[in-house]
């Protein structure tokens, strides 16, 4: 096992309370986080506060990881979820969608590049799913985790899961076709 | 495997049929060797998982590391605790010990007494007669 592997800097982190340890899981598995929550809450404001609330949970319940029964991101991303779960539940003050990260997709200048636009289109489309299809949808197709994978870290059974990237596409299709067919 | 059934199934996995379940993968790929619906369905489908991951391009904020670090030291430690009560051979007796005392003290104050004093009821009781004489009404 690699002296920098996930699980060995948890050992050191557990049985030390060692910050430098901490210090460098919390650089590798950062932006991984922050992409996730940013792309889940919709909120760059909301992203960071819940990244720091999930790397402190991860210290102060850092005894309760347990190697080989779950991969560190994976048991990261599932403190994460909840935590943006948690924040999605909370009421808002009306006229505070979060919806910040997802601009129109109609209101780009000329400037824009096709890419940009295609890009634009896409987060628009994505932050108007329900969350937890969003979610879903971001575990396995942005994050990288394998269907069970992404079970585990919402807590639901890969049936479930599959059944919520099911709709999500379909949706995210049809919504992508419709603004293409909107567009002049 | 009909094109609606691979459909439902791009829709579940995604186009990238290595992540399918091995007998699916196999199906679709005789679909997809006979169908032309089929093979631009999984174009389509290609195309969009390849949008969603261009959303991996993403840096985090470059403060948020040594916030986190900042508020590991001012925020306190909560996560002694634990470790400190689990790990000691004593420490949970100590901690059983502390929780029995706590219980006996809160006893102590907040329980009602088994015997209330109930001398003014005897009182007023044992002399209701006299009073009823001395103030000339019924008992």
């Amino acid at each position: 096992m690699a002296e920098d592997d996930d699980d060995v800097l948890m050992a050191l982190v557990q049985q030390q309370r060692d910050q430098h340890a901490f210090r460098r899981l919390v650089a590798r598995h950062l932006t991984g986080i922050h992409r996730y929550l940013l792309r889940l809450t919709g909120s760059a404001a909301d992203a960071d506060e819940l990244c720091q609330e999930t790397f402190l949970k991860l210290w102060a319940r850092a005894d309760s990881y347990r190697p080989g029964r779950v991969r560190l991101g994976t048991w990261l991303h599932r403190i994460a979820h909840n935590l943006a779960v948690d924040e999605l539940r909370r009421p808002r003050p009306e006229g505070s969608e979060a919806l910040e990260a997802a601009p129109d997709p109609s209101a780009g200048p000329e400037a824009l590049t096709q890419s940009s636009r295609t890009r634009q289109r896409l987060e628009a489309a994505l932050a108007a799913l329900p969350a937890n299809q969003r979610s879903a949808l971001l575990l396995c197709q942005v994050q990288g985790f394998s269907n069970a994978e992404a079970a585990r870290i919402m807590g639901v059974s890969v049936r479930s899961l599959e059944s919520l990237l099911a709709r999500a596409r379909r949706t995210l299709r049809t919504r992508l076709e419709d603004i293409d067919g909107s567009r002049p | 495997m009909t094109d609606d059934q691979f459909e439902d199934a791009l829709d579940r996995w995604g186009a990238d049929l290595n992540r399918w379940p091995e007998r699916d993968a196999r199906k679709a790929r005789r679909v997809l060797a006979v169908s032309r619906r089929a093979r631009r369905m999984l174009t389509a489908a290609r195309s969009l998982d390849e949008q969603l991951q261009g959303l991996r391009d993403h840096v985090a904020p470059a403060h948020l590391e040594s916030r986190i670090m900042a508020r590991l030291n001012t925020d306190g430690d909560p996560g002694w605790a634990l470790p400190w009560i689990v790990r000691g051979r004593w420490r949970p007796a100590l901690l059983a010990l502390a929780i029995g005392a706590g219980g006996f003290l809160l006893g102590l104050t907040a329980a009602a007494p088994e015997n209330p004093d109930l001398t003014e009821e005897v009182m007023t009781l044992a002399f209701s007669d006299l009073y009823a004489e001395v103030n000339d009404v019924a008992p």
